[in-house]
C-alpha cells in the first residue's frame, strides 16, 4: 500500500494499525480505543473482533468488580452502538451495574430501558428495585422503599481469622475523620447512629479530635449534647439500688468524661448542656461522703473533678462548682490521675471565687501531691500563698470555717500552713483563728505557733546579731570560752578544752559562730530568735502559754531573767487550774538543779496550795515518779503528803497508800545520800499491817514508832530571796 | 439527712421563693408542738438550704429527675434530633440500597435474577 496522500488517511491508518497491534495483543480497551478514532465506515472491517474483545472484557470487569472499567465500557458503547448489537441481557447487566455505582444516571436508564423486556418478563422484583435506584437517584425515601419487594436474604461477609492479625471485611466503611464543621456534624450523627458503646464513642471522638484539631469544637458542639442523651439514658436504665449507703452510680460516667474530653474553650451553645453534666455528675457522689467511704466514690470524684474543670470556664456555673466543691469532704489519700484533675479545676475557681472552704481544701490537695523525697513539704506556690492571705484577711470568713470544721482537718491544714506558707501568712492565719477559737482550736494553734518558730530561718539570725552589733570577724576565741565558762553548762570536756587552747585573739570559724551568738544573746545553747520570731512569740505566747508546755520550753530558750521566767510561769498556771500543769512546769525546768530556784518557787505554790488535800499530793508524787523527777525533786512534795497525812482522816485508797509508800522509799534512800532529811514514820494501822509485813527490810529499818517521836513541824522551805 | 428537697416536700429546685412555700406548708403537718422531731427534720433542712452556697449544693448533688430532663433534652435539641432522624431514615434507606448492591455484588445476570425469583 502506498503512503496516503493527505494527513487524515495517514491518520485513519496509523489508527487501524494500532487497532490491529491491539486485537494482537487482546488488548480490548487500547483496540476500542482507537477504533473510536476511526470513521464509521472504516470501523467495519475492525468491528466484530473489537466486539468480541469488549464483551469478554465487560465480562471480565464485573466479574472483578471494576466499576471504572464498566463505566468506561458504557460511555464506548455510547460512542459506538453497534458495541451493544445483540443486546445481550449479561452484556447490559454489567454495564448497567457499572454505571448504576458510579452514578450515571442517564446512562443507567438507557441501559435498563435496553433490558426492560426481559427484565419485567422473568423477574419484575428485581426490575423494581432497579427502577427505583434509577429514579430516585441511589436515595429511595421510606414510604417507597417500603412499597418495594423484600430483599432476598444477604450472604454473610466471611470472617478472617482474627489470628491472622487483620481487620476482617466490614458491611459498613469506615467514617472518615471530619475535616470542615459540615462534615463534622454529618459524621458525628453518623457515629452515635452506628455505634452505641460509650467507650468507643468516646476513644472515636477523642481521636477525631486529636487528627483534626481545626473542627474540635464542631466536633463538641455536636458531640456534647448527644453524649449527654446517652448519660441520661445509662442512668435511666441503672436505677440507685435500694437501701445503698453510697450513690456511686457510674452508668453515665463514660460519656460524662468524654464530654470534658471533648469541650474547647466555653460554647456558649452548651452552656445548658454543661449544667446538667455538672449535675448528673455530682449526683453521683454523696455530700460527706469520706466518713461513710462507698465504693466507686473515687471514680464518681474522678468524674465530678472533670466536668467541674469544664464548668469553671463559664461564669455563670462558677459559683454552683466552688459551692458544691466547698461541700464535699475530700479524702487523705487520692489517686495522682484525681489529684492532677482537682488542683486546677480549684485553682481556676479560685482565681474567681475565693472563698475559706475552698482555699483550705486546695492547701490540703496541694500537700498530698507536694511531699519530697525525704518525706518533708516544700513551699507552696505563690498563688496558693497569694489566695491564703487574701481569704484570711478578708474579715472573720476563715475563723468562722476553722471553728466550723473538723478537728483533724483543722489540724492538718494548720499542720502544713506552719511548714508550707511564708512566715507572714501563717502569722495571719493565726491572728485570725486565734480571735475566736475554742479550747481545743487554741491547742492546734499553739502548735502552728511552735512550727512557725522552728524554721530555719539564717536570714532572722543574721538580723538580730547586726542589732546587737555583732560580727563574725569580731568574735574570739578567748571570748567564747569566757561564755561557757559564764553559762554554767556542762560542755564536753574534749570540747572547752580546745576552746583554751586556740589563740585567743583568733577570730572564731563560722562553724562556732551560732555557738557564740546563743551563748551571748541567749546565756545557752537554744539558737536565739532573729526580730520576726522574737516578735511572733511576744505577739502569741501569752494567749496560747496555757495550752501547750512545749511553747513554755520554747519561750524559756528565749528569756534567760528568771524575773521573766517566772513571769511565763505565772501566764502559764493563770490558764491551768489543774495539778497537771504544776507538773508540767516542774518538768520543764527539769530538776532542782537547772532551775533551783525557779523550781523551788513553784514546789512552794504547790505545797501552799494543795498542802491540806492529801489525795492530790499523793497523785502529784506518784506522777513524779512516772515522769523520772529526781529524788531530790520530789522531796518537798513528799513532806508535804507525810503532814497532811497526820491529819487525814478520808478514806485511803490504794492510790494514796502506794503513794505513803514512795515517801517510805525516797526517806531511805535520801538518808543515805543526805542526812537532810529525817525519815517519818507512818502510823501503824490494822489494815496496813499486812502490807508492813510485805515491806522490805529497808524500808523497815527506816521506820520509828510515833510515840518516840515528836511531832514535826510543817517544812519551813527556803524563798528565792534567801 | 436525707434530701432536704425531699424533706421539705420538693422537687431540686434553684427557686428559693418556691422553697419558702413549700417549707411554710410542710409546716402546717409538722408543728414543732405536735411533731417536735419531725419539725427539728424539717428546720434544718430548710436552714440547709438557706445558708450561703448551700441551695446550689444541695441542687446540685440532689437525684436528677431523668424523665424530666430527657423531655427538656429534646425541646433544647429538637433541631439536631430532627436532621438526625433526616438522616437515620436515609441512612436506612441506604442501607437498604448498600444490601441490595452488596446483594448483586459478582452476580451474573443469570444469578441475580434466580436470587431475586427465590425470595
Amino acid at each position: 500500500m502506498g503512503r496516503p496522500k493527505d494527513a487524515k488517511e495517514r491518520l485513519w491508518q496509523r489508527a487501524a494499525e494500532d487497532v490491529d497491534r491491539a486485537l494482537r495483543r487482546k488488548d480490548a480497551p487500547g483496540a476500542a480505543e482507537h477504533l473510536l478514532t476511526l470513521p464509521k465506515d472504516r470501523r467495519d472491517p475492525l468491528l466484530p473482533q473489537v466486539m468480541a474483545l469488549f464483551h469478554a472484557d465487560v465480562l471480565r470487569s464485573h466479574a472483578e468488580g471494576s466499576i471504572a472499567g464498566l463505566t468506561r465500557w458504557a460511555v464506548w458503547a455510547d460512542a459506538e452502538p453497534r458495541f451493544l448489537m445483540g443486546r445481550e441481557p449479561a452484556l447490559l447487566w454489567c454495564l448497567l451495574m457499572g454505571t448504576l455505582h458510579s452514578k450515571d444516571w442517564q446512562r443507567s436508564r438507557r441501559l435498563l430501558d435496553l433490558n426492560l423486556p426481559d427484565l419485567s418478563r422473568r423477574s419484575p422484583a428485581l426490575l423494581a428495585w432497579l427502577e427505583a435506584w434509577i429514579e430516585h437517584r441511589g436515595q429511595i425515601p421510606p414510604v417507597q422503599a417500603a412499597a418495594l419487594p423484600k430483599l432476598p436474604k444477604q450472604k454473610e461477609i466471611p470472617q478472617t481469622d482474627p489470628r491472622l492479625g487483620y481487620e476482617p471485611a466490614r458491611a459498613a466503611p469506615p467514617i472518615p475523620v471530619p475535616r470542615t464543621g459540615e462534615e463534622a456534624a454529618r459524621s458525628v450523627r453518623r457515629l452515635f447512629r452506628s455505634e452505641r458503646r460509650p467507650s468507643a464513642l468516646r476513644d472515636m471522638l477523642t481521636q477525631w479530635r486529636r487528627l483534626s484539631p481545626e473542627t474540635a469544637e464542631a466536633i463538641a458542639i455536636q458531640a456534647v449534647p448527644l453524649l449527654l442523651r446517652e448519660a441520661l439514658l445509662a442512668t435511666q436504665a441503672e436505677p440507685d439500688p435500694p437501701g445503698a449507703k453510697g450513690r456511686a452510680r457510674l452508668a453515665a460516667a463514660v460519656p460524662l468524661l468524654a464530654v470534658a474530653e471533648l469541650v474547647v474553650g466555653a460554647p456558649t451553645e452548651l452552656s445548658a448542656d454543661i449544667f446538667l453534666a455538672l449535675r448528673l455528675s455530682s449526683a453521683a457522689l454523696p455530700v460527706d461522703l469520706w466518713p461513710n467511704k462507698a465504693d466507686g466514690s473515687l471514680e464518681a470524684l474522678l468524674v465530678l473533678l472533670s466536668v467541674a474543670g469544664v464548668a469553671v470556664r463559664y461564669p455563670e456555673h462558677r459559683q454552683a462548682v466552688a459551692d458544691r466543691l466547698a461541700g464535699t469532704d475530700l479524702p487523705q489519700e487520692m489517686p495522682k490521675e484525681t489529684l492532677d484533675r482537682a488542683l486546677p479545676v480549684l485553682q481556676t475557681l479560685l482565681a474567681h471565687i475565693q472563698t475559706p472552704a475552698l482555699a483550705v481544701k486546695a492547701l490540703s490537695l496541694w500537700a498530698l501531691d507536694a511531699g519530697t523525697p525525704d518525706g518533708g513539704l516544700g513551699p507552696a506556690p505563690n498563688w496558693l500563698a497569694g489566695v491564703l492571705r487574701q481569704v484570711a484577711a478578708d474579715g472573720d470568713a476563715l475563723a468562722a470555717y476553722l471553728r466550723r470544721a473538723r478537728s483533724k482537718e483543722r489540724a492538718r491544714f494548720l499542720g502544713v500552713v506552719g511548714i508550707s506558707l511564708p512566715t507572714q501568712v501563717g502569722e495571719l492565719i493565726l491572728a485570725r483563728g486565734l480571735e475566736s477559737a475554742d479550747e481545743e482550736g487554741r491547742r492546734e494553734f499553739g502548735g502552728l505557733l511552735m512550727t512557725l518558730l522552728d524554721r530555719e530561718d539564717p536570714g532572722d539570725i543574721d538580723a538580730l546579731a547586726r542589732e546587737r552589733g555583732l560580727a563574725p570577724e569580731r568574735a574570739t576565741f578567748s571570748e567564747l570560752f569566757f561564755l561557757m565558762q559564764q553559762s554554767g553548762l556542762d560542755f564536753a570536756p574534749g570540747m572547752k578544752m580546745s576552746i583554751r587552747m586556740m589563740p585567743p585573739k583568733d577570730r572564731l570559724p563560722m562553724q562556732l559562730w551560732s555557738v557564740y551568738l546563743s551563748l551571748k544573746l541567749n546565756g545557752g545553747l537554744a539558737p536565739p530568735y532573729g526580730p520576726v520570731k522574737r516578735s511572733l512569740l511576744a505577739r502569741f505566747q501569752d494567749r496560747l502559754l496555757p495550752y501547750r508546755v512545749e511553747l513554755l520550753q520554747l519561750a524559756f530558750s528565749q528569756t534567760p531573767g528568771q524575773t521573766d521566767r517566772l513571769r511565763l510561769i505565772d501566764v502559764f498556771l493563770a490558764g491551768r487550774s489543774d495539778i497537771e500543769a504544776r507538773l508540767q512546769v516542774l518538768k520543764v525546768l527539769c530538776c532542782p538543779n537547772c532551775e533551783p530556784n525557779l523550781y523551788r518557787v513553784v514546789e512552794d505554790r504547790m505545797v501552799t496550795e494543795y498542802g491540806r488535800d492529801p489525795l492530790a499530793l499523793s497523785r502529784a508524787l506518784l506522777r513524779m515518779e512516772e515522769t523520772g523527777v529526781k529524788d531530790a525533786g520530789m522531796r518537798a512534795l513528799a513532806n508535804a503528803l507525810i503532814e497532811a497525812d497526820r491529819n487525814f482522816a478520808g478514806r485511803r485508797t490504794p492510790e494514796y497508800e502506794k503513794a505513803l509508800y514512795l515517801t517510805q522509799r525516797l526517806a531511805a534512800r535520801m538518808k543515805v545520800k543526805t542526812k537532810a532529811m529525817k525519815p517519818r514514820a507512818v502510823k501503824p494501822k490494822a489494815p496496813a499491817k499486812a502490807k508492813e509485813a510485805k515491806a522490805p527490810a529497808k524500808a523497815k529499818e527506816a521506820k520509828m514508832p510515833a510515840k518516840a517521836k515528836e511531832p514535826k513541824a510543817p517544812s519551813a522551805r527556803k524563798t528565792l530571796k534567801e | 439527712m436525707k434530701n432536704p428537697f425531699a424533706e421539705i416536700g420538693i422537687a431540686p429546685t434553684l427557686d428559693m421563693a418556691e422553697i419558702k412555700r413549700a417549707y411554710f406548708k410542710a409546716l402546717s403537718t409538722r408543728a414543732p408542738q405536735n411533731n417536735p422531731e419531725g419539725f427539728q427534720l424539717l428546720r434544718q433542712a430548710y436552714e440547709r438550704l438557706s445558708q450561703p452556697g448551700g441551695l446550689s449544693a444541695a441542687f446540685l448533688s440532689s437525684p436528677v429527675d431523668v424523665s424530666r430532663e430527657l423531655v427538656r433534652y429534646q425541646e433544647r435539641h429538637a433541631a439536631i434530633q430532627e436532621e438526625a432522624g433526616a438522616e437515620a431514615s436515609t441512612h436506612t434507606n441506604n442501607t437498604n440500597l448498600d444490601r441490595f448492591s452488596a446483594i448483586l455484588r459478582g452476580q451474573g445476570y443469570e444469578d441475580a435474577i434466580r436470587l431475586f425469583n427465590s425470595t
